[in-house]
């Protein structure tokens, strides 16, 4: 501890602007000798503090048959800690050994007999799950020590100390690149945030754990209920070959696979030190928040690198088509194009592409009579923007007989970009829109900490300046020359939904 | 020398074996004395205070007031009205028809498209709500277009294009019964038709025949607007990145023509409601359960040991008691919480709201019920209230003043209510008043199970 804490005193400090630019924020950075890397963009006038810790861990290190386990992780990671959410933890924790134990019967177990449980049907029941009476018995055992752990359970505690000190805006989001926990607090407190996420990445107890299993599957249905649902995720399948940023949120079949095994090896690996970011902006500077971090994370150790994303997406090779028939989802054409991940030089002219796509597809339908709506967005499964290549998304939601027709003025839309480019007015309208959209964020502490936490997830913090700037300076002939890139038949995916 | 190698690697060996079996911790228990009781950790008492509102207060020549609230935080200025009347006001449909002339064709001089065109190239966020005391008006957009959208914003409040065409826009409001958005389900649908039954011939109600809907005329149009869009129902706040005397000198012109007139304050009936169960038939996968009944009348001094209450049985956090019941312990939904609507003028409105998989249903109100009963029955816990108090005072409170576009809305609002701010500024002081047998008087006179109304939306065969 000692010795941390003087090595620490040797840490980098370093303050860095995002270039002289217009979009100029004053981010000090200082990376602590354990790893941790914290940014504060001091507000002096802010009364408040959006405070986050982003993890550089999200869906895309799950394995088929654990889709959504990422996203669980969130949620056990609120059923507290050995010093929240019990009332006596000197009995809870034999208990808890205990589950892991059966846990790891089970998992042996449920090996053992794959045949038995293996999955066979074509057209199956989404809630399927195979099941022997051995691996029954066994989960009766798992659900027998819950029990005994709920009676020192104090349901709620790593939450209730950040409302009873004002917090307010608390989430927590899992997305495909990271995890987030964030909270905003009266600047006096921000220590409360420094206490409960140190003891969150250090000390988590997996409790409730059958029952959290069940609110994926009430989250799921939520999903499900939305209609657009199961046609985006049969899109993103078509997109993508064999990246898991397009994979989904986990199917039903998937929540019954989860184990504390399985759960615990992600926490073990990626919640640590070295992988996490925390960001601090409103009423607060550097030299009062480095010492509060020191207090709370300098004693934590560097652990080993967490395992990277291996998965590189091929190059498409041909051009992709899927019918969805549906009676009930509005009929509709799309056209979606793989677009590369931020940090590389034509990501940020998508931006730029989306307004002026969006505007001109708009023109060229009502010129041809046909009354609908447009979308042009950058949305893989819930995110719409990723270190990874992703996909730009050109939909037009119109009358049933219309979807063929519509079809062609998308097509020929797009292909007027690549031979003309966008006009001058069309440029100027899509630059003064993204310029809106990035004030509104600056506007508010906890959308501009997620900005400048994300771009550290994807690339570095820095990259942001460097996009806002990129973007700023799109014009005619880079959108043309984009276009013609990306905009090809091999790199484009067609959906329909018509009428069965 | 290599005895000591052997001893120092095998009580290596044996802490590492020591730190990976078992258990959920990753480091020793010696680095754990940092954890301590959030309530022993000396947290200071947040040193924020209100804004006073007049440091912001504008009163044009006519007597409008308007709150100018100056920030740089982001190149952006917001215009925003807040008018005293919804529509619960005056006669059926008026306000809504005038919402949606608003909404949709504001100035004469550009169709309903061109409109949306012209907001879409200058970025501008422009929105029209209302319910069923209050009206609001807003324009966000950069600052270096402040003039432009000033004057846009001037014109719509003033001279908003009321005529044969755009009064016909409005073909009144069926609500939800019978009608695709059942048919589709969701939670607001679901407490849209519990309103509908509570408030039953009340003005309240939000629906309006299409037969009503078709006998509005321009001139009623007229009329509500000449009577409430005026200095005494009305007030503007302007926030953001702009000049305050440069926005004063441009108020004093741009609504020297609104009507003068003193404050126009409605008063509704008080209503109950009779317990009932009702029923509503969707084709999703979750069923949506909404408990209710109206509200007696409230003072704004009563309202805060409402809100702490509700605060402590369901109010929308992870550590309330009906959360606890039913999503941390039992794993049924994956929210159900607690809503109390407030109303100035007549009966408020106070929902319970959660839904689940069919076969959860049943314990889901079960739960519910027990929890109302229970917060009527017994005293909650000193922490319980005071982590409410905490979350109300320090928390909500402050994000009302979280930046200068929240702010001058804030005082705005206030002001076109009560004429003063004497209920916002002592908010705080009233919270932190409630003590623990007002929250269970606040329990029985605001939860009366006699008087709930329980609405499913769930699938036919349930």
């Amino acid at each position: 501890m000692k010795t941390n804490l003087l090595m620490l005193a040797f840490g980098l400090i370093s303050i860095a602007s995002l270039g002289q630019s217009s979009y100029d924020l004053p981010i000090e950075e200082h990376v602590f000798d354990n790893g941790l890397r914290l940014l504060v963009l001091e507000r002096p006038d802010d009364h408040r503090v959006s405070a986050k810790i982003f993890t550089d861990f999200g869906a895309m290190v799950e394995e088929p048959g654990e889709l959504g386990s990422a996203h669980y992780l969130e949620h056990l990671m609120f059923k507290g800690t050995k010093t929240l959410g019990t009332t006596n933890w000197e009995k809870e924790a034999p208990l808890i050994e205990k589950l892991f134990e059966l846990d790891a019967q089970l998992i042996a177990q449920m090996n053992k007999d794959r045949n038995a449980i293996r999955e066979r049907a074509v057209f199956h029941n989404d809630e399927w799950r195979g099941t022997t009476p051995e691996i029954e018995a066994i989960r009766k055992q798992i659900a027998d020590v819950d029990r005994q752990i709920n009676e020192t359970r104090d349901p709620g505690a790593v939450m209730r100390w950040y409302q009873a000190y004002g917090g307010t805006g608390l989430t927590a989001t899992t997305e495909q690149e990271y995890m987030k926990f964030d909270i905003i607090l009266p600047k006096e407190r921000v220590e409360l945030f420094l206490r409960v996420e140190a003891d969150r990445m250090s000390n988590t107890v997996f409790r409730g754990f059958d029952e959290e299993r069940m609110i994926l599957v009430e989250q799921r249905y939520g999903d499900l209920n939305r209609l657009t649902t199961p046609y985006y995720e049969q899109m993103n399948a078509v997109v993508g070959l064999v990246h898991p940023v397009f994979w989904p949120e986990g199917y039903l079949p998937d929540f019954y696979q989860y184990t504390r095994t399985y759960e615990k090896d992600f926490y073990d690996r990626y919640f640590v030190v070295n992988n996490s970011t925390i960001v601090l902006i409103g009423g607060i500077d550097m030299a009062t928040a480095k010492p509060l971090v020191e207090k709370y994370f300098g004693w934590m150790e560097r652990k080993p690198e967490p395992m990277r994303i291996k998965s590189v997406e091929p190059t498409p090779q041909a051009e992709r088509r899927l019918i969805y028939r549906s009676a009930d989802l509005a009929p509709r054409v799309e056209a979606r194009f793989m677009i590369p991940g931020v940090g590389h030089e034509d990501r940020p002219v998508f931006d730029v592409m989306m307004e002026v796509g969006k505007r001109r597809l708009e023109d060229n339908l009502a010129k041809a009579g046909i009354s609908g709506s447009v979308d042009v967005n950058t949305r893989v499964v819930h995110t719409s923007i990723f270190g990874v290549p992703g996909s730009i998304n050109f939909v037009l939601v119109v009358p049933e007989n219309q979807v063929s027709r519509a079809e062609g003025i998308l097509l020929s839309t797009l292909e007027e970009l690549k031979s003309a480019g966008p006009t001058s007015n069309e440029l100027a309208v899509a630059q003064k829109r993204i310029k809106a959209q990035w004030e509104r964020t600056t506007l508010d502490a906890s959308r501009l900490n997620f900005a400048i936490g994300h771009y550290q997830i994807m690339d570095e913090w820095g990259t942001l300046g460097t996009y806002l700037n990129e973007r700023a300076a799109v014009d005619e002939a880079a959108i043309q020359q984009v276009a013609s890139t990306y905009f090809i038949p091999e790199n484009r995916t067609i959906g329909q939904v018509i009428r069965p | 020398m290599k005895s000591i190698l052997n001893y120092t690697i095998i009580l290596l060996l044996l802490t590492l074996v020591a730190c990976n079996s078992g258990g959920d911790t990753k480091e020793s228990d010696a680095s754990q004395d940092v954890f301590k009781a959030p309530r022993e950790m000396g947290l200071l008492a947040s040193q924020f205070t209100m804004p006073n509102p007049g440091d912001h207060r504008v009163e044009l020549d006519n007597g409008l007031v308007a709150f100018v609230v100056t920030g740089d935080k982001a190149s952006l200025v917001t215009i925003k009205a807040v008018i005293g009347a919804g529509y619960a006001y005056d006669k059926k449909g008026v306000a809504q028809s005038l919402k949606t002339i608003l909404q949709s064709q504001p100035v004469c001089d550009m169709e309903a498209k061109e409109f949306s065109r012209y907001l879409y190239d200058n970025a501008f966020e422009y929105s029209v709500s209302q319910d069923e005391e209050m009206m609001t008006i807003s324009l966000n957009a950069l600052a270096e277009d402040y003039d432009k959208a000033m004057a846009l914003f001037a014109r719509i409040v003033i001279q908003p294009c009321i005529n044969g065409q755009t009064s016909r826009m409005f073909k009144g409001y069926a609500g939800i019964p019978d009608s695709e958005y059942v048919k589709n389900g969701s939670l607001p649908k679901t407490v849209e038709l519990l309103k509908q039954q509570l408030y039953g011939n009340h003005p309240f109600n939000a629906q309006v025949n299409a037969g009503e809907a078709s006998a509005i005329s321009t001139s009623d149009l007229k009329a509500f607007h000449q009577k409430y869009f005026s200095t005494g129902n009305m007030s503007v706040a302007v926030s953001g990145q702009i000049s305050a005397d440069q926005v004063k000198r441009d108020l004093a012109t741009a609504f020297s023509g609104v009507s003068t007139a003193e404050r126009q304050l409605a008063s509704f009936d008080y209503v109950t409601s009779s317990k009932a169960s009702i029923g509503h038939t969707t084709n999703k996968l979750q069923t949506w359960i909404v408990i209710g009944s109206l509200l007696p009348e409230i003072s704004p001094e009563e309202w805060p040991a409402l809100q702490v209450m509700n605060y402590i049985i369901g109010g929308g956090h992870f550590d309330t008691r009906l959360y606890k019941e039913t999503r941390d312990l039992r794993g049924l939904t994956n929210d159900d919480s607690g809503f109390p609507e407030w109303k100035q003028t007549g009966p408020g409105f106070y929902t319970f709201r959660t839904y689940g998989r069919p076969e959860v249903a049943d314990q889901l109100i079960d739960l519910t019920m027990t929890e109302i009963n229970k917060i009527r029955d017994t005293k909650v816990t000193e922490e319980e209230l005071f982590v409410a108090k905490g979350a109300l005072a320090d928390g909500v409170f402050q994000m009302w003043f979280e930046n200068s576009h929240t702010t001058s809305a804030t005082f705005a609002e206030h002001w076109v209510r009560y004429q003063s701010f004497d209920h916002l500024s002592k908010y705080p002081e009233r919270v932190n008043a409630v003590t623990i047998d007002d929250v269970q008087a606040a329990a029985q006179k605001y939860l009366k199970p006699e008087e709930m109304v329980t609405l499913v939306v769930a699938s036919p065969g349930q």
